[in-house]
């Protein structure tokens, strides 16, 4: 007889294939996997939305965390009408839109935060790469090439920077986008054609 | 300038007709998509990224679980016993009345007709009243002769009409549910 998963087990399993909703009445029905299961889904993008908006990885985290905080101690106030995606990255959105009101940040190096001095800081705040390990050589490159798209990104309006991270590198669509945003659907397809235009503008030199 | 959807167009692998032409009879349009295509190949050949290790742990650590829901429990066997003992009766003295109206049938219509014939005597002759009361008020003339002339007649009506749906759409938008807002997306406060 093979051995039984146990309930933990069974139960995370039967969360990964639900749907955010269903994860979501779970997790309203004080169910700690179910909460667990949400930061799972959208740790990675809520985190990489809020990186590329404000290009501090210390930061970041900070407000990737406060956002999760945010929305899991409010999880009776969601409606199930609206994407859970839409409604968390709205809230990340919105707590990186109020801390660059608050400072403007420069264009940053991809190799540290802009208050990393040490070399243990610079280690300390270097972008995790995802799963995939890359050669030596398609680090460099994707470091130099990322690092100035990051840039490029980073010159951008923040409301221009919103909707090109969701749609071009986050894929969503733009309904989602406009949902996110609170912005009307034309508005968000000119936002992101202008800042594909900007972008090519500031990126000119390395597209041959 | 590429025209705004067109890319999409592109992307999504469903150009219109007039797309593909413009894309093989025009040098500057063909330069144009392959350029956007190139930056939109660039920003999504970007590394993801991720937060430390750890991070759903110091998020747990700060999020308040709710307390599972209780399970309910079965009824005592007592109170099965009492709800059932309700239920018998109810229903054993809804059938009785029910055969019971069936039973002297000629009976309940005299009642029923007794009671109607007073409800009706006490009403005609207060509607009476009312419309005499009515026509000695020295403004009932005047009605009378508005009222009289069947364009004026209908004017009125028409006034009336436009009021009443007047009324009834700003009732209904007084009543409409509010825009939609994602609930509890405000701004973080800090």
């Amino acid at each position: 007889m093979p051995p039984e998963h146990p309930p933990s087990t069974a139960a995370a399993a039967s969360l990964r294939a639900a749907t955010d909703q269903e994860v979501v009445v779970a997790a309203r029905a004080g169910n700690e996997l179910a909460f667990r299961e949400l930061v799972r889904r959208y740790e990675r993008p809520v985190f990489s939305l809020i990186y590329r908006m404000v290009r501090d990885r210390e930061l970041a985290e900070d407000l990737a965390q406060e956002t999760f905080i945010k929305v899991l101690n409010a999880l009776d106030s969601y409606r199930p009408e609206y994407r859970f995606s839409s409604w968390i990255f709205k809230i990340a959105n919105n707590a990186s839109i109020d801390h660059l009101r608050r400072k403007e940040l420069d264009t940053l190096s991809l190799d540290g935060a802009p208050n990393a001095e040490s070399a243990d800081e610079i280690e300390a705040t270097a972008l995790q790469v995802g799963d995939r390990l890359p050669t030596p050589l398609e680090d460099v490159v994707a470091r130099e090439l990322g690092g100035q798209i990051g840039a490029a990104i980073a010159q951008l309006r923040p409301e221009y920077r919103a909707c090109i991270i969701l749609r071009h590198i986050d894929g969503r669509a733009y309904e989602e986008i406009a949902e996110t945003l609170d912005l009307p659907l034309g508005t968000v397809k000119t936002y992101i054609h202008r800042a594909r235009h900007e972008l090519r503008e500031l990126l000119g030199h390395i597209r041959e | 300038m590429l025209p705004p959807d067109d890319l999409d167009a592109w992307l999504a692998g469903a150009p219109t007709r007039a797309q593909r032409i413009q894309f093989e009879t025009s040098e500057e349009y063909r330069e144009a998509l392959l350029e956007e295509h190139r930056l939109v190949e660039l920003l999504q050949a970007l590394p993801t990224v991720a937060p430390r290790a750890g991070f759903a742990d110091r998020v747990m650590a700060r999020v308040q679980v709710p307390a599972p829901a209780p399970v309910r429990r079965a009824l005592p066997a007592w109170a099965t016993r009492r709800t059932l003992g309700i239920a018998a009766t109810l229903a054993v003295s809804l059938g009785g009345s029910v055969w019971w109206t069936a039973a002297n049938e000629a009976l309940v219509r005299g009642l029923v007709g007794a009671a109607t014939s007073t409800v009706t005597g006490l009403w005609v002759p207060a509607a009476q009243a009312q419309v005499a009361a009515m026509a000695a008020h020295p403004w009932a003339l005047r009605v009378e002769q508005l009222l009289g002339d069947p364009a004026r007649a209908a004017a009125v009506a028409s006034a009336l009409g436009a009021a009443y749906l007047g009324g009834l759409l700003a009732l209904r938008r007084l009543l409409a549910a509010p825009q939609a807002t994602l609930a509890g997306a405000g701004h973080v406060a800090r």
